[in-house]
């Protein structure tokens, strides 16, 4: 590429239109698209640096009169969901302990199967790789009931251990392929020259392949962390009264129907469910471009 | 039988299609072997096959006197170099030099001994702190190599490693491994389809096709006495001139009959004994096709195309209606369009039979 110096010896000829009707369109659209999308974040936001007087006076987008922290420590240590006055922060470390393990464990578990199913080509392996995918079409729902049989009969049902084995279990179809495609990029002689170095089925996956796989753990690892963070139904039906995670009991806050609804409360205690996710977003955006992108050029 | 390398009988598969079939091969202790064809001719495969990284689906492969038909690729005494490098790209150099040996559970002591060794024969020692995606392709390419040299084999294998660099670089590796190969005096197996690394590397080169050797000999050997049409027409460039024509005597003198023209094959011993009217193929070397003064022996052709190389200069010209390659000297001034009169010299030529492809 050459650059232009700055001795006068410029590119000389006309310089091409770069603001079109076409370019300002776009941008009007964009602009449109994030504020579509930041507008109700924003005004969550300021109600829940609002005293309930002035979330009363009803101006949705105006400022509050003061940066009010009442609400937050409210939603955090003392929001009540029925009789019981705890706030969110047992549903968060509740979240923490079913997110951390469950999120370890599937990545790991999908980068094994993506290893074994591209470099291991034992009889049969398409067919697994087949169901494996078929499974992923099917609607969870479907399995719920199934599950809920099947984890009482093991004993696990109602348990974190429950909860986390289903949330390994259902993000297998996913993980799997997302790692089978990164594997299939990788090229076969790696795979033979550490063979011949005498390197067997662990070794080769545990010192070569993982530490070639970071761009793509990362990406799995936070689809994983928000999917399960996020998630509603599955922690509600299988991890039990005393792991509810996160989402559970701030659903349980929100529409907890006795008394007044305190709306600043509700929103500072949604802002702090999803404030996790929001920050493995922006911590690791950078590598989650590059896993998306992965593959598609040889480094 | 003290072969380093022997190949009896080996059929390989894919599903229902055979790659190799009852291929033998006998690789004597420290020899340089080439494995040379076109591709998807089986040659990669074979090699695969020796590693134990392909499986055969019958015969035997024995090396350095042992059955190693299903031994393990760490078993067999082997070392296998790449096309890609395949180096480890999380590792340093250090480390992958290394890898074997530590897999391997070596003392620390002698994995640091070997690799200090391999890096000093390959030129290593600035580099082994350095990761491979910061090594230039023939650094990445030598490091491949110390790899194999650590394993401290009795064999090597080469797949194509030459053909992923540019070609000054690929001259110049190409002189390191053969003077690796007199250092150590490993037996080596070299997979190509580059007939120039085949013709200088090689002691003997295997010209493969289909999955079946055409012909095993020395350079020299597979250069002038081609066994058939196939290896006559796949080694030199350009190509070797096949001038087909019909057999015949004339006043007990034999001569090839070209459409209108008549070549004498007199001084050609194998024309000797071949019946009158039999369909044979001549094949000439373009070096031994020369331009001379005009007479009465000389093929008057005429000059298509001229390619000067520097040292020498291909001529492209027309003579009863086919064409003619012909390697001059660089100093050669003719051009297109002239006529030039060239000199068939018939003693270093070949005959094939036309139908059967095969040397007479």
């Amino acid at each position: 590429m050459s650059v232009a110096v700055a001795t006068g010896r410029n590119p000389r000829g006309p310089r091409p239109v770069i603001v079109t009707p076409g370019r300002i369109g776009l941008y009007v659209f964009l602009v449109a698209a994030a504020a579509f999308f930041l507008l109700p974040a924003y005004v969550m936001l300021l109600t829940s640096f609002k005293t309930m007087d002035e979330i009363r006076q009803a101006h949705i987008f105006g400022w509050p009169s003061g940066l009010d922290f009442g609400a937050w420590f409210t939603a955090w240590g003392n929001a009540c969901s029925g009789q019981d006055c705890q706030g969110v922060a047992v549903g968060f470390w509740n979240s923490v302990k079913i997110t951390v393990p469950s999120t370890i464990i599937s990545v790991l578990f999908g980068a094994f199967n993506g290893y074994a199913l591209s470099f291991w080509r034992a009889p049969g392996s398409k067919v697994l790789f087949a169901v494996i995918l078929i499974a992923g079409f099917i609607p969870f729902q479907v399995f719920m009931y199934p599950m809920v049989r099947a984890l009482s009969t093991l004993g696990i049902y109602n348990s974190l251990t429950g909860i986390v084995a289903i949330h390994v279990i259902f993000s297998v179809p996913l993980l799997t392929l997302l790692f089978r495609n990164y594997y299939a990029s990788i090229p076969l002689e790696l795979f033979k020259a550490a063979r011949v170095d005498g390197a067997g089925f662990w070794r080769i996956f545990v010192s070569i392949m993982l530490p070639m796989s970071t761009p793509m753990l990362v990406v799995a690892g936070i689809m994983q962390l928000t999917g399960i963070w996020n998630d509603f139904i599955l922690g509600l039906v299988f991890a039990g009264r005393d792991n509810l995670p996160m989402t559970v009991q701030l659903n349980n806050i929100v529409n907890t129907t006795t008394g007044e609804r305190l709306y600043n409360v509700n929103m500072a205690a949604t802002i702090l469910t999803a404030l996790v996710p929001l920050i493995a977003y922006f911590v690791s955006g950078r590598w989650f471009v590059r896993g998306i992108t992965a593959g598609s050029v040889k480094g | 039988m003290n072969a380093a390398v022997s190949i009896r009988e080996v059929d390989i598969a894919y599903g229902a299609a055979k790659v190799v079939s009852g291929l033998d091969l006998d690789i004597a202790p420290g020899e340089f072997i080439v494995l040379l064809g076109p591709s998807g001719c089986g040659k990669s495969t074979l090699l695969n096959a020796i590693a134990g990284l392909t499986e055969v689906s019958d015969g035997e492969i024995w090396i350095s006197g042992k059955n190693a038909t299903w031994a393990e690729p760490k078993d067999r005494g082997i070392g296998m170099v790449f096309q890609s490098y395949a180096l480890y790209p999380r590792m340093s150099v250090a480390d992958n030099l290394s890898f074997g040996l530590r897999v391997a559970g070596l003392p620390k002591a002698e994995i640091a001994q070997r690799v200090g060794r391999a890096a000093e024969i390959l030129h290593l020692e600035p580099l082994l702190k350095r990761r491979p995606s910061d090594l230039s392709g023939g650094q990445r390419q030598r490091v491949a190599i110390g790899r194999a040299l650590v394993r401290d084999v009795d064999v090597f294998l080469f797949d194509e490693p030459l053909s992923n660099l540019d070609a000054k670089l690929r001259g110049e590796l190409r002189v390191e491994i053969k003077r690796l190969h007199q250092q150590l005096g490993n037996t080596m197996i070299y997979v190509t389809h580059d007939q120039i690394e085949a013709m200088t590397l090689a002691d003997r080169i295997a010209v493969m096709r289909d999955g079946v050797i055409q012909q095993l000999g020395t350079p020299a050997e597979i250069y002038h006495q081609p066994a058939n049409l196939f290896v006559a027409g796949f080694i030199g460039s350009p190509q070797m001139d096949l001038i087909e024509g019909v057999m015949r005597h004339e006043n007990g003198r034999a001569v090839l009959e070209v459409g209108s023209e008549i070549l004498p094959l007199d001084k050609l011993a194998s024309a000797a004994g071949l019946a009158d009217g039999r369909r044979i193929v001549l094949g000439v070397r373009p070096e031994h096709i020369v331009p001379r003064a005009p007479s009465p022996h000389a093929v008057s052709a005429d000059v298509a195309v001229v390619e000067p190389m520097g040292a020498d200069t291909v001529i492209w010209s027309t003579w009863n209606g086919r064409s003619l390659g012909t390697r001059v000297a660089g100093d050669f001034a003719g051009r297109a369009g002239d006529t030039v009169s060239l000199d068939v010299d018939l003693a270093k030529a070949s005959l094939f039979d036309a139908g059967t492809g095969l040397r007479l």
